[in-house]
């Protein structure tokens, strides 16, 4: 971590509760911009629901609350100022199951943009589409048949597509929470190449449930489990010299 | 083979044959059903004429008293050398709605004619299957009017043409279909959006908890409330309470509305329910509000199985006939209604008065209107179900 770059995102003493249980202990992370960062740890460990904490999508659950801070650019997101649908603009999602909605591709990726009063014209919406497009590395899978039912896609296009999605509105930060768990291999080699480009625009960090990806493409990671982050730090050490037993057990499949 | 391999053989077997027997039994009864109403409906497009020689230079033609009057003077012309005829039986003959007939049609005529008039129901039961007549004062009158041909039937497709009336041979559905589509479009209008606001509450806005369960174990009972209690509470709430007019189609519609509304809530409800999750949270997550993720989404996705919801639904409001009894849409209206604060019937009210009606004539007259009910709903699902489709093909 480069000591002189400010973070992106850092939690501060965040405490999660759905109804009663609590599912995240005192999460203290600063988490930095232009690069992957890796949220790993057995099932039920609380990585997804921080993941859900950066952009509030905890909100939509009943019973959930939010106790700590998580700062965006130093400006805390659970302050009573801040506009979840505005918040939401700036750290987009990707979801494990790839969840186009069941209109055309076109109109899958326009839509953000649309509500967001991003795009008026056809030209600028066609710019977007086939923007977000490339980006996400479907453009040329698609573009004879950007009309077509996005449910007609593969899954790994599929899941291309909600990234496009997510890209359309030029957010900051995207999330994703284990977004490859549901495609074969060679749709995981797209995507984890796709995340490597994305790197230099994009915060990105991802809730992966395979060690390996998340050695090859994330430059930090985090071990999460029983709801506390046991280790953090660059990819390379908590792979090679982790600190914690726990960590050491889990990366070599020992528990988990 | 095995025995237990023949055993599970004849239970397939026996298992295909219930399942062959019941539907069997289905199309049959159907078909018996079906059979008996249009065999029965033919009967009411044949009109029964008489044939009258009129001299119209000697009464007054403006005026029915007259016309009645001087056409049963030309009826007992025909029989002046019968004694045994009875005049009351007679007079039977022509129907009540001839002389208005007469008055429309030859309002500046002058001169003699020899035309064919309209009889009555007594006349055309007669004509269509002469063991019907048990009375032998007609059975004689018509005998004879028979063998002298003065009398016969004709194609009529008069019974789209009118409304209901006394009289069999001139009652028509047209009021009937007119009331039944006010109705409706009242019931449609008022039903579908609340019923669909209040689902969409239901699901997105109240949290879980005593208040939701108390609010959904009153909505599924009301669902199974009988119909008639609805008219009572339509005579209470939109007659005495907020006196909107009495046997009006806004007031039959809306009523119907209050019948439908548990079923058509229930079914948008379960259609919402039935969409995945993960539809909500990706549009939320690309930054929708709840109020976009649900009109852009939710509806849009659901609206399949909230039509289908809606159709059953308004074919239920569409053949029911208790609730309206009780806001006065029984009565006797023979002028097609105009606008919603009209006094109309609806055609399963149109039915039971029909199929009440001691007349001669009413029996093929309400075959022809069950039949009429039954077009008018297939036609009204016919367009639901392509308007359906329309939204299937573009999700």
């Amino acid at each position: 971590m480069s000591k002189n770059k400010k973070p992106k995102i850092s939690a501060r003493n965040l405490n999660l509760f759905y109804g009663s249980r609590q599912a995240l202990f005192d999460i203290n992370i600063d988490i930095t911009s232009n690069q992957v960062t890796s949220l790993i740890g057995p099932s039920g460990c609380g990585k997804s629901s921080f993941l859900r904490c950066i952009n509030r999508m905890n909100d939509i659950f009943l019973g959930c609350k939010v106790d700590g801070e998580v700062l965006l650019d130093g400006d805390n997101i659970y302050a009573n100022s801040v506009d979840v649908v505005d918040l939401r603009t700036k750290v987009g999602m990707v979801f494990q199951k790839p969840n186009p909605f069941p209109i055309s591709i076109y109109e899958n990726i326009i839509y953000g943009p649309k509500i967001h009063g991003l795009a008026s014209s056809k030209s600028e919406m066609d710019i977007i589409v086939e923007k977000s497009l490339l980006r996400a590395g479907l453009f040329e899978e698609v573009k004879d048949r950007l009309h077509a039912n996005a449910y007609e896609l593969s899954g790994g296009q599929q899941q291309r597509l909600c990234i496009a999605r997510a890209l359309a509105i030029d957010p900051d930060v995207i999330l994703m929470d284990e977004p490859c768990s549901a495609l074969d291999p060679i749709a995981t080699a797209k995507i984890e190449k796709l995340l490597d480009e994305l790197r230099s625009n994009f915060t990105l960090i991802i809730v992966t449930h395979s060690m390996q990806q998340a050695a090859r493409i994330s430059q930090k990671t985090a071990f999460f489990n029983m709801g506390k982050i046991i280790e953090y730090g660059d990819t390379k050490e908590i792979f090679t010299t982790p600190r914690s037993k726990e960590t050491q057990d889990y990366i070599t499949g020992r528990f988990g | 083979m095995s025995d237990k391999l023949l055993k599970r053989y004849r239970a397939e077997r026996i298992f295909r044959n219930c399942c062959l027997i019941s539907i069997s039994i289905v199309i049959i009864l159907l078909g018996t059903l079906m059979f008996s109403i249009v065999s029965k409906s033919f009967g009411s497009f044949r009109q029964a004429y008489i044939k009258l020689t009129l001299d119209f230079s000697e009464f007054d033609n403006s005026t029915l008293e007259n016309t009645n009057h001087y056409l049963r003077q030309k009826l007992k012309d025909k029989f002046v050398d019968d004694n045994s005829v009875n005049l009351e039986s007679l007079y039977k003959m022509i129907s009540l709605d001839t002389p208005q007939y007469i008055k429309k049609k030859y309002k500046k005529f002058y001169g003699i004619k020899t035309l064919w008039i309209p009889a009555s129901s007594v006349v055309g039961s007669y004509l269509k299957n002469r063991s019907i007549i048990q009375d032998q004062t007609y059975l004689h009158i018509l005998d004879k009017l028979k063998s002298n041909h003065q009398i016969k039937l004709k194609f009529s497709l008069n019974i789209f043409k009118t409304s209901d009336s006394r009289e069999p041979e001139s009652a028509g559905v047209l009021g009937g279909i007119i009331g039944s589509l006010l109705t409706i479009t009242i019931c449609i209008f008022s039903a579908i959006p609340i019923g669909i606001f209040t689902a969409v509450f239901l699901e997105e806005y109240i949290p879980k908890g005593k208040f939701k369960y108390f609010l959904e174990v009153n909505i599924n009972n009301l669902a199974s409330v009988p119909s008639i209690v609805y008219g009572l509470l339509g005579l209470a709430i939109f007659i005495n309470f907020f006196e909107m007019p009495r046997s009006s189609s806004l007031v039959g519609g809306l009523t119907l509305s209050l019948l439908i509304l548990p079923a058509i809530i229930i079914t948008t409800r379960q259609s919402i329910r039935a969409l995945p999750f993960s539809i909500k949270q990706g549009a939320l997550a690309l930054g929708a509000s709840p109020m976009q993720a649900t009109m852009h989404h939710i509806i849009p996705h659901a609206m399949p199985g909230i039509i289908t919801g809606a159709i059953l639904s308004i074919s239920r409001a569409i053949g029911e006939t208790a609730p309206l009894i009780m806001l006065g849409m029984v009565a006797f209206i023979s002028d097609i209604p105009k606008n919603f604060f009209d006094p109309s019937s609806v055609m399963p009210v149109l039915i039971y008065t029909w199929a009440d009606s001691p007349e001669y004539g009413f029996v093929e007259k309400t075959s022809s209107a069950i039949l009429v009910l039954i077009f008018l709903i297939v036609g009204l699902n016919y367009y639901a179900i392509s308007f359906r489709n329309k939204y299937e093909i573009r999700s």
